[in-house]
């Protein structure tokens, strides 16, 4: 009996100082293990007579449903700043030597990632 | 024949209210150990909450029963006019449903200057009257011969509660401990009605706002954990501080 409260006991503030421990250590855990994403901003750019904002086309995600394009968009999730991975629609209208130029669901302050694509809501540190 | 048939009903009932704490557990792995993962370390929110709970039930288990204590010790020792009248209101205080005293639990923190923060829903704890009731029970199952002589020896009130009645009721002390900390680990109204911020909220009201995915299954696989392992660690105090409440 005695051996097992003991087991307890020490499991019990085992689990306290992890919790502990992860909640202190967590900024530098989440900055270790982030992935470093490659970034580009969107930029206007005269495109057969329309100024619109143009991206490189590897960064436009094509889907069924329509094309998106991955963004660092900056979070309050965690104590530390930090980006997280959002994925917004957006219109493409035309594309030449490796450039589209896309009419909507962007703006120009937004951070664009390049691939390879994390998956939607993971954390990220834009470089 | 009807023994074996009464331990397989008694199985069936104990299952029936285990399984929907049971269920949560597979529930959680839905995305493998991820939502351990997000719990740990990418939602911290969740991890904030967990030790904001540790934080409040903790220190006012320590509260109330260190209160409680001193409390027994009037009610059931000392002879004062109105004892008996204090100790009802007591047990008045104690059968009212909490909704009743919420709204004043809000002035009395407002007024305080300890609205939203972990203080507001300590407090309210350190003073709950179960614990001085449950205690006072106990306290007069205490022989009085063994308080008399104490008396003796030392003037101190608190040597004689710290150094004789306290030992010979370490199973209620502990029980009442173990009780107010899980009354405070599983409080959601209270900290909702007494902080507006989350960062202060412990896990159980975080919780109330949660969505139901495997994120939330987790946190309350990991929530369920702690008064889990208190309750294996105190099963015979809780047990003994029980019955001990219950010869009375």
């Amino acid at each position: 009996m005695k051996k097992f409260r003991a087991f307890t006991g020490a499991l019990c503030a085992v689990f306290v100082s992890v919790c502990t421990a992860l909640w202190f250590a967590g900024p530098a855990i989440r900055a270790a293990i982030s992935p470093r994403v490659e970034i580009v901003y969107p930029e206007y750019a005269d495109v057969g007579g329309k100024y619109c904002l143009t991206l490189p086309s590897e960064a436009i995600i094509r889907t069924e449903e329509g094309a998106y394009v991955a963004l660092a968009a900056p979070s309050e999730r965690c104590p530390e700043p930090g980006y997280d991975v959002t994925l917004t629609r957006v219109e493409p209208f035309s594309e030449e030597n490796g450039v589209t130029a896309v009419i909507s669901g962007l703006s120009p302050g937004d951070i664009v990632i390049l691939p390879p694509f994390p998956e939607e809501g993971r954390r990220v540190i834009p470089q | 024949m009807m023994k074996r048939i009464a331990t397989v009903v008694l199985w069936a009932l104990g299952a029936l209210f285990v399984l929907p704490a049971a269920a949560v557990i597979p529930l959680s792995f839905k995305d493998g150990l991820r939502s351990y993962a997000d719990f740990f370390i990418w939602e911290p929110s969740y991890l904030r909450a967990l030790l904001n709970s540790m934080f409040i039930a903790f220190a006012s288990a320590t509260g109330s029963v260190t209160v409680a204590l001193l409390a027994a010790y009037a009610f059931s020792q000392l002879r004062f006019r109105g004892r008996g009248v204090l100790f009802y209101l007591y047990i008045i205080v104690m059968m009212m449903p909490f909704q009743v005293t919420l709204l004043p639990q809000y002035i009395v923190s407002r007024f305080l200057r300890v609205y939203d923060t972990p203080a507001a829903m300590i407090l309210p704890g350190i003073f709950t009257p179960f614990a001085a009731f449950l205690l006072t029970q106990i306290m007069k199952t205490v022989p009085q011969d063994a308080i008399e002589a104490a008396r003796l020896d030392t003037s101190s009130t608190l040597r004689v509660i710290l150094r004789v009645i306290a030992p010979q009721m370490r199973g209620g002390i502990v029980c009442a401990g173990v009780l107010m900390f899980t009354e405070q680990w599983n409080a959601v109204a209270e900290p909702i009605v007494l902080t507006a911020s989350s960062e202060v909220r412990p896990l159980a009201a975080v919780l109330s706002f949660a969505h139901s995915d495997s994120r939330y299954f987790a946190a309350t696989t990991v929530f369920m954990l702690l008064p889990l392992g208190l309750y294996l660690m105190f099963e015979s105090e809780i047990m003994e501080g029980l019955e001990g409440y219950s010869l009375r």
